[in-house]
């Protein structure tokens, strides 16, 4: 999975190209106005629309010099508006999303929390809230406030680079390792996840898991266990949506195999099996013979052999022999009953 | 005269070099002879994935000491000898060891002919599986089973490793790689029992299976048994191969299988192989035994089969049978339709392990009416349990219940019980709502569900449609008959 660009840059370019060209309209058609002309006019607007294009004017000039050198400027400079403009909804959220843009995070939340406190229902402001306090460091609270914005109503890529974001940067400041139970990255994740449909995070999160596992626990101990649970479920989730997430077939194979003593202990009762045949399905190139991860085979029919699919067992005992030798496969014919087969 | 001079040494030169190119295309430059010791692999992703594919095992050598007197001995005088080079040439050679030791080549120095990044890698490999604290005893060498489990691991040098234990273990683990070797490297053996008088064959081949040394005895006594076409000769070899190494037995199981696959075909040979593997590892023995016992329609092989296993032509001896030969000849025989003698059963809590509890039922139950009735709580049931018990259901059971089928179908995690539950209230031709339909159009072309769902379903319809979606369409909405 490559690295998503960051959120607050998708963010920058959207807004910046729709203001660049409406600002650009507005000096063709005045001539160039001062700063001071554009500040009296955003001073002097009335009307949540003569405010809107008052800010894009404004907006406009950020990156040409003078005061607004960046956007991060720009919101300095729209916080030191006179007669009460500054704490104007419309004027906070601007500002608060310039600091977003410019990455001051920090800064942005005050802006934002206001905003929010005269309407709560914006999910937008939400979801730049949740930017603004992972900017922030706020990891935990960002994901909270992004699932929030996602019950407002609101939903766009940036909210879900902003999610991936959080959660990454959890795994790095709050190493699994030290974790008791679940790390920190999947626990903060879980209450997003419950009203966020995000392939991506799972799929991040199913890795992470998984590597986590690997290099800090076993999957038989009880920390072990609850991290081969989750990302297994982490897995099976976006696996049963979805063909398209890259190395799926390998992602499959590993979370069955950290399952493996979960799902012996609940004889069954874990999402193996269906990871495992994922990995048989997904492994299986369609442009020739042969299996991209054969190890699967004899694992997937292991399985079956323990739920009785002695049919099964077989052919993908076979199955796996064709291929090429694989004293596992032998294994599980020597398991049969003895008329299957052949 | 002397410009033609100059021409003529010029057409000898050119010429000379257009028969030496000429030479080069009809005869390309044969590389270096490979030395003659093992052969390292340059990487150790290549090397995983080259063990997978060709279904080779991966034999791990690590040798990370170097000023350790064991560590140097391997590395300087075993691993570069011939015979262990032979001795490993079906395997997938890995060396661990930290250190640089690159020549200008770029290849490793002290190891030879690979790179000293993939010996790094692999040592890395090793600490991070084996020994997290990152305390390795050198050293130690590992055979991995292409699939990835652990077939051997030894820590220090003992001399237990070399020649004879890596034929052993290809032998086991990869018997047909192992019969190619032997081939090759016991071409004269195999030839020799090939010459043999059918009077001496049995003793030559005998006397080549106890040699301690040779790991490669009991598949090159296959190969013969392969070149051998007339029956006195087969047979004494058949009957020699009682006398490999149990460590062999494994290695014998694809003939042992192929034997015993369709027994009335050679009955013989398959009562020969039974015999032959009895004595060399009774567990594998029993297996055959049982796969004859229950494919078999001549009752002399019975006879003689069970003859062989436990002393009595009728089974009577059956009794001081281990109680797992016990149960595998018991189920073998109820498969076959024939009652088992007295003295010839297990009690259900024994011998489990050979044969399970799951498996002595379908036994018991062979050739009877198969549907049973719905469990009372379904949804305590395993996954497993769940989609045997949905498949075993009436018709009219699953009439009876099709609420709790259809919740079932619509809401189980796992994706084999859902199919199972759609396969049902096709029997009792309840749609639920198109969910039926849409389950088992999926299922019916899915590559893993897809055979064992086609042939559920046509064995409740009569036609196979094969991997037609659209006929397949058609025949479910003909069979759900415009059921909700």
């Amino acid at each position: 999975m490559s690295a998503p660009a960051a959120p607050c840059m998708r963010l920058a370019t959207l807004f910046l190209a729709t203001l660049v060209l409406l600002g650009s309209r507005a000096v063709c058609a005045r001539g160039e106005p001062s700063l001071a002309d554009l500040r009296r006019a955003l001073l002097e607007a009335h009307g949540d629309d003569a405010v809107g294009r008052a800010l894009d004017a404004l907006q406009a000039r950020v990156g040409q010099g003078g005061e607004l050198s960046d956007l991060g400027a720009f919101g300095d400079w729209l916080g030191g508006l006179p007669d009460g403009r500054a704490t104007e909804p419309l004027v906070q959220l601007r500002r608060g999303w310039a600091y977003v843009s410019a990455k001051r995070g920090k800064d942005a939340l005050a802006p934002l929390e206001s905003v929010l406190k005269d309407d709560p229902s914006k999910g937008l402001v939400r979801a730049y809230l949740g930017e603004a306090l992972r900017q922030a460091g706020r990891l935990e609270d960002a994901l909270a406030m992004l699932a929030t914005a996602v019950k407002a109503g609101y939903d766009a890529p940036h909210l879900h680079e902003s999610a991936l974001e959080a959660v990454l940067g959890l795994r790095r400041d709050r190493p699994a390792r030290e974790a008791q139970g679940l790390p920190a990255y999947a626990q903060a994740a879980g209450p997003f996840l419950l009203v966020v449909e995000d392939d991506a995070l799972h799929a991040t999160l199913a890795r992470a898991l998984l590597d986590d596992l690997a290099a800090f626990d076993k999957p038989d101990s009880v920390r072990g266990l609850a991290w081969a649970g989750a990302a297994g479920e982490h897995a099976w989730h976006v696996l049963a949506r979805t063909d398209q997430v890259e190395g799926g077939a390998r992602l499959a194979l590993d979370a069955a195999l950290a399952l493996e003593s979960a799902d012996s202990a609940a004889q069954g009762r874990t999402p193996r099996f269906d990871l495992l045949a994922r990995a048989y399905v997904l492994g299986k190139p369609t442009e020739r013979e042969g299996h991209d991860l054969p190890e699967v085979l004899p694992l997937l029919a292991e399985a079956a052999l323990a739920e009785g699919r002695y049919a099964l067992a077989h052919r993908l005992a076979r199955e796996r022999l064709e291929l090429s030798e694989s004293p596992a496969a032998r294994r599980v014919l020597l398991r049969l009953p003895p008329d299957v087969g052949d | 005269m002397r410009g033609m001079a100059v021409s003529w040494v010029w057409a000898v030169a050119l010429a000379c070099l257009g028969w030496a190119g000429a030479s080069a295309r009809a005869a390309p430059k044969k590389p270096p002879p490979a030395p003659p010791g093992m052969r390292w692999e340059a990487s150790l992703r290549g090397a995983w994935e080259r063990s997978r594919r060709e279904g080779r095992p991966l034999l791990v050598c690590v040798n990370a000491l170097e000023n350790e007197g064991a560590n140097i001995r391997l590395a300087t005088e075993l691993y570069p000898s011939a015979a262990w080079g032979r001795a490993t040439r079906a395997f997938v050679c890995l060396l661990a060891n930290p250190n640089d030791h690159a020549a200008p080549d770029g290849l490793c120095s002290r190891y030879g002919h690979a790179p000293c990044a993939c010996h790094k890698d692999t040592l890395s490999w090793v600490l991070r599986t084996f020994s997290p604290s990152g305390d390795l005893i050198s050293p130690q060498h590992l055979i991995i089973e292409p699939d990835g489990g652990i077939a051997y691991r030894k820590e220090y040098f003992t001399g237990e490793e070399g020649p004879a234990l890596f034929e052993t273990y290809l032998t086991q683990l990869a018997p047909f790689s192992a019969q190619r070797v032997a081939r090759l490297d016991r071409e004269a053996r195999i030839a020799a029992l090939a010459k043999a008088p059918p009077a001496e064959v049995e003793a030559l081949a005998v006397a080549w299976l106890v040699e301690p040394e040779d790991g490669l005895s009991a598949l090159g006594v296959v190969c013969a048994l392969e070149d051998a076409s007339d029956k006195p000769r087969r047979h004494a070899l058949l009957a020699a191969l009682a006398s490999a190494r149990p460590a062999q037995a494994s290695g014998l199981v694809p003939w042992l299988e192929g034997a015993s696959a369709t027994p009335d075909s050679e009955p013989g040979e398959a009562l020969a192989w039974v015999r032959a593997l009895l004595r060399v590892d009774r567990e594998l023995g029993v297996w055959g035994a049982a796969r004859v016992l229950a494919r078999t329609r001549a009752a002399g092989l019975r006879a003689d089969v069970l003859e062989a296993v436990s002393g009595a032509r009728d089974g009577r001896g059956a009794a001081a049978l281990l109680v797992a030969d016990r149960a595998a000849l018991e189920e073998a025989l109820r498969l076959a339709g024939q009652p088992p003698p007295a003295g010839l059963s297990a009690p259900d809590d024994e011998g489990l392990s050979a044969v399970p509890l799951a498996r002595r039922l379908r036994a018991r139950a062979h050739g009877k009416q198969a549907a049973t009735p719905l469990p009372e709580r379904l949804a305590d049931l395993p996954p497993g349990a769940l989609r045997a018990a949905l498949l075993a259901a009436t018709s009219s059971d699953v009439s009876a219940h099709a609420e709790v089928l259809t919740g079932v179908l619509t809401r189980s995690p796992y994706a084999r019980v859902r199919c199972a539950a759609a396969l049902a209230l096709l029997t009792a031709k309840q749609g639920a709502a198109g969910a039926v339909e849409r389950t088992l159009r999926a299922a019916l072309l899915d590559p893993l569900e897809g055979p064992e769902t086609r042939a559920s379903a046509v064995a409740r319809r009569g036609a196979d449609p094969g991997e037609d979606a659209e006929e397949w369409t058609r025949v479910l909405r003909a069979r759900l008959g415009g059921a909700k």
